[in-house]
C-alpha cells in the first residue's frame, strides 16, 4: 500500500488563448462578479490580490492597483465603465488569481455553501449553527452592498437576483478551488473544451 | 505486487488498486476502484470501464453547475439535479454484460459533489499513475444571465453614447465609496504566509 503524493496545481496553467482581440462582455462580467464575491468574503481582498500578483509573477499584466481597477471596470455594468476592453492575457491572469485565492479559502467556501443548504432546509436552528448563518448573511449583505455601489444605477438586478448571483458565485468559487479550477473556469468562460491529463 | 492509492476528501474517499507493468511504483494497470461516501456509507465498486464513465459523467456535470445543472446520462451512470443544490448519482447495470455492477444511488449536496469531482481530478493528475485517464472539461454555453437579459440595452446605450460628442469627455473615475473595513482579513494571512 502506498500513500499518494498529491501534486500542487500549476501556478500558471497552460490555458489556450483565443485569437480574437479582447474578451466578450460576458467574460468580463463573469470575472468581475467572481472577484466581487471574493471581495464580499474579505473586504481586504484587493490587497491580497495585489500581493498575490507579485507572488505569481503577474506584475507585468497587473502592475498596480490602478490597472487592477481599470481591468475590473471593463465590466459593462460597472458604474465607471469606460468602454475599455480586457485582453485574453489579462482575463487569464484574473482566472489564475481567482482560482488561487479560492484554493486558499476552500474551507470557508465549503462552510458558506453548506450553510446555505442548511438554511434552505431550515436546519440551522436544529443544528445550532446560527454563527455560520451569520457568516453567510454577512457575505450576502457585503455582496449586495458592493454590487449596488460598484454597478450602474439603477441596478440591473433586484435584491433577490443579487442574492441568487451571490449564491451562484459561491458555488463557482468552490469549483474554482479544485485542482483543475483554472481549466474548468476557463472552459466555462470561453465555451471551449479542455483536456487535462498528467498521468 | 498490488498497488493501492487513496484520494481522501472530507466527504468521500476514492481508492484505486492495480499493478505496475514495469514492476516499479507506477500504477499502470487498474484492477479495480472503490469510492466511499462518508455521509451515507454508500460505496461504488467497479472496474476501469466504470471508473472511466464516472470520470466523464462527473466532469461534464460539474461544468453544468456554472449555470443550471443538467442531467448527464452516460451508459450505466446518471447524475442529475434533484432539487436546488441536491444531486442524485445513480449507477445501475444497463445489460447482462454489466451484471457485476451493483446498483448504487446516492444523493450529494454541492460540497459532496465537489469532493467527488476533486478526488477524481486528483487521481487523473497524479503523476504516480500511468493510467491514461483524461478529464475532459466540456463547457455549458458561456453566458451570463445578466448579460442575456440586459445586453441589448447596453448596446443601445452605447450607440447613443457614440452619437454624442460628450463621449469624448470621459469623466474622471470617482472613487468608490469606502466600504467599512473589516478588522481582520481572511485571505491576506494565506497570501503573506505562503512562500509564493
Amino acid at each position: 500500500m502506498q500513500a499518494n503524493t498529491l501534486q500542487t496545481p500549476q501556478i500558471y496553467p497552460d490555458l489556450h488563448l483565443p485569437q480574437t482581440q479582447g474578451c466578450d462582455p460576458a467574460v468580463r462580467i463573469d470575472l468581475d462578479h467572481l472577484l466581487l464575491a471574493i471581495e464580499a468574503i474579505d473586504l481586504q481582498a484587493t490587497d491580497a490580490i495585489l500581493q498575490l500578483v507579485e507572488q505569481l509573477n503577474l506584475s507585468e499584466i497587473v502592475p498596480n492597483r490602478v490597472s487592477l481597477w481599470r481591468m475590473r471596470n471593463t465590466n459593462p455594468y460597472r458604474r465607471n465603465y469606460q468602454r475599455g476592453s480586457l485582453s485574453w492575457e489579462e482575463a487569464k491572469a484574473f482566472v489564475v488569481i481567482i482560482c488561487n485565492i479560492a484554493r486558499r479559502i476552500n474551507t470557508h467556501l465549503r462552510l458558506l455553501v453548506t450553510t446555505n443548504h442548511q438554511a434552505l432546509d431550515q436546519k440551522i436552528e436544529v443544528l445550532g449553527l446560527q454563527q455560520n448563518l451569520g457568516y453567510l448573511e454577512s457575505y450576502f449583505q457585503q455582496f449586495h452592498d458592493l454590487f449596488l455601489s460598484r454597478m450602474r444605477s439603477p441596478s440591473v438586478l433586484n435584491d433577490s437576483d443579487i442574492r441568487s448571483l451571490a449564491t451562484q458565485m459561491l458555488i463557482q468559487l468552490l469549483f474554482c478551488s479544485g485542482s483543475l479550477g483554472e481549466q474548468r473556469l476557463w472552459s466555462n468562460l470561453l465555451g471551449s473544451k479542455a483536456i487535462a491529463n498528467r498521468n | 505486487m498490488p498497488i493501492q492509492r487513496f484520494y481522501n476528501l472530507p466527504s468521500c474517499t476514492l481508492q484505486i488498486e492495480g499493478i505496475s507493468a514495469e514492476g516499479g511504483d507506477r500504477l499502470s494497470i487498474l484492477t479495480g476502484f472503490e469510492c466511499r461516501f462518508h455521509h451515507s456509507g454508500t460505496k461504488i465498486v467497479g472496474d476501469r470501464d466504470l471508473l472511466e464513465n464516472l470520470i466523464k459523467s462527473t466532469g461534464r456535470y460539474a461544468q453544468t453547475l456554472h449555470d443550471e445543472p443538467v442531467g448527464i446520462y452516460n451508459q450505466s451512470i446518471s447524475l442529475e439535479p434533484v432539487e436546488m443544490y441536491l444531486h442524485k448519482l445513480k449507477i445501475q447495470p444497463i445489460d447482462n454484460s454489466q451484471a457485476d455492477i451493483e446498483l448504487v444511488e446516492v444523493h450529494l449536496d454541492t460540497v459532496q459533489l465537489f469532493d467527488l469531482v476533486e478526488s477524481i481530478d486528483r487521481l487523473c493528475l497524479d503523476p504516480q499513475n500511468q493510467l491514461n485517464f483524461s478529464v475532459v472539461i466540456e463547457p455549458v454555453v458561456a453566458s451570463s444571465k445578466v448579460s442575456a437579459s440586459v445586453l441589448p440595452a447596453i448596446i443601445g446605450v452605447g450607440s447613443l453614447a457614440i452619437a454624442s460628442a460628450v463621449l469624448f469627455l470621459i469623466p474622471t473615475p470617482k472613487p468608490d465609496p469606502k466600504p467599512q473595513p473589516q478588522p481582520v482579513s481572511l485571505i491576506l494571512p494565506y497570501i503573506t504566509n505562503s512562500e509564493g
